[in-house]
């Protein structure tokens, strides 16, 4: 069976045709974005570009996109931040949802969770989100980019911070947007250091070691939390749960294989591959 | 956000061993580094000589900015980005630094005093953020 919904942010897809005692069932996320091209004004060759869009902000050197940079960005782009985000977390099912039977065996199967990233030119593709893209001049280091402008750069790993040894916390910008594109805050929205109010604040990123190497912080670190718009999507077309709770399509960085009545009762994580 | 205020006295060494080796070989081939980084080291706001300071407006903002800048580097640990944008000076004696990130722009405000004997000392040290984008 094969259910999904189109939300405005993305699409949601839930496959139980690929259960079988060893397999899960599959929720796949579609993102599907637009880019468009920034050059510089009058179809010159070289230009300059502001940070964040903004006149106010310092200009940087761009240069016209090619046809072959821009493919190869684009391509770039989206194969790396597909494989940074698919397939790393399984939803452990605490809910009599999807049983199926395999010889005679009743299976309840947990939700692992995939990513696919559509990118192409904002003409061609129903896009969720728009994304401009300067293309940076070679002698250019940095360009001041947000969610919905990014720079040729963007998918360079970069260092953002330091931790508490003095020692660098490196990030590829564009996987930490695609995790906003996804709904994601900053790691430590919520928590008394970020201001409720301006989320962007530099606390918001992290204060502790911990926080600030996770991928919505400054670094490139995965966490189960992370996991958030894919347990949104399965309590979405489950109806079953509550995201708030911890227990609930609890999320998990290994594969959790799918579970008989007697581990669902005894609370079993089936993390190696079992006998069957 | 507002960090507790504080002066420059009152700091405490925040340089690694490390960066304080590249601070010895700096201040072998520097004049101009090596009084300023020693300065913060020891925890004081002598930042270069105590009595150019208050000899005019632009000497007062010279040691100022370059006491801002000492801390900042001691200090500020969002080391990517685009660097100081800009320093305005928002009031009396207190100065705007613009660091800018992706997504947002910190925004780091000093207010300083000009101390009897000539030095500059941080009083105060604030910091907000300007958001960018989404």
């Amino acid at each position: 069976m094969k259910t999904g919904m189109s939300l405005n942010t993305y699409d949601i897809e839930l496959d139980t045709d690929v259960c079988d005692p060893y397999n899960n069932a599959e929720m796949t996320i579609t993102l599907t974005v637009g880019f468009k091209q920034i050059n510089p004004a009058g179809g010159a060759a070289k230009g300059t570009y502001h940070d964040y869009g903004d006149p106010t902000e310092p200009s940087r050197k761009i240069t016209k996109w090619t046809v072959g940079s821009w493919e190869l960005w684009k391509r770039n782009f989206v194969t790396s931040a597909q494989k940074f985000w698919h397939g790393k977390f399984w939803l452990v099912n605490n809910f009599p949802e999807y049983e199926y039977e395999v010889k005679g065996v009743r299976y309840r199967p947990n939700i692992w969770c995939r990513f696919k990233l559509v990118g192409g030119d904002i003409d061609k593709v129903v896009a969720n989100h728009t994304i401009d893209v300067v293309h940076l001049d070679p002698t250019e280091t940095w360009f001041g980019s947000h969610s919905t402008l990014y720079d040729s750069k963007d998918t360079n790993l970069v260092q953002k911070g330091t931790n508490s040894g003095g020692k660098p916390i490196m990030q590829r910008a564009h996987v930490h947007e695609i995790g906003h594109l996804l709904g994601m805050d900053h790691v430590d929205v919520g928590k008394p250091n970020c201001p409720p109010l301006n989320t962007n604040a530099a606390a918001c990123y992290g204060i502790v070691d911990v926080d600030k190497v996770s991928v919505m912080g400054e670094g490139m670190q995965i966490r189960a939390e992370n996991a958030m718009p894919w347990r949104k999507a399965i309590r979405q077309l489950s109806g079953k749960g509550a995201v708030t709770s911890q227990t609930d399509w609890a999320a998990k960085l290994v594969r959790h294989y799918p579970r008989t009545p007697p581990e669902v009762l005894s609370n079993s994580a089936i993390t190696v591959r079992p006998k069957r | 956000m507002n960090h507790p205020t504080r002066t420059a006295m009152n700091r405490s060494p925040m340089l690694s061993l490390p960066v304080r080796l590249v601070v010895a070989l700096l201040c072998l081939s520097s004049a101009v580094i090596c009084p300023a980084v020693t300065a913060a080291q020891k925890g004081t706001s002598a930042m270069n000589s105590k009595a150019d300071c208050g000899k005019n407006a632009l000497e007062l903002s010279r040691c100022m900015i370059e006491a801002i800048v000492a801390d900042l580097s001691a200090t500020y640990t969002h080391v990517g980005g685009g660097g100081i944008t800009d320093i305005k000076m928002v009031a009396t004696n207190t100065f705007t630094v613009s660091i800018s990130q992706e997504e947002r722009v910190d925004l780091i405000t000093y207010a300083l005093k000009l101390k009897p004997d000539g030095s500059v000392e941080i009083v105060s040290r604030s910091e907000d953020t300007k958001r960018r984008g989404r």
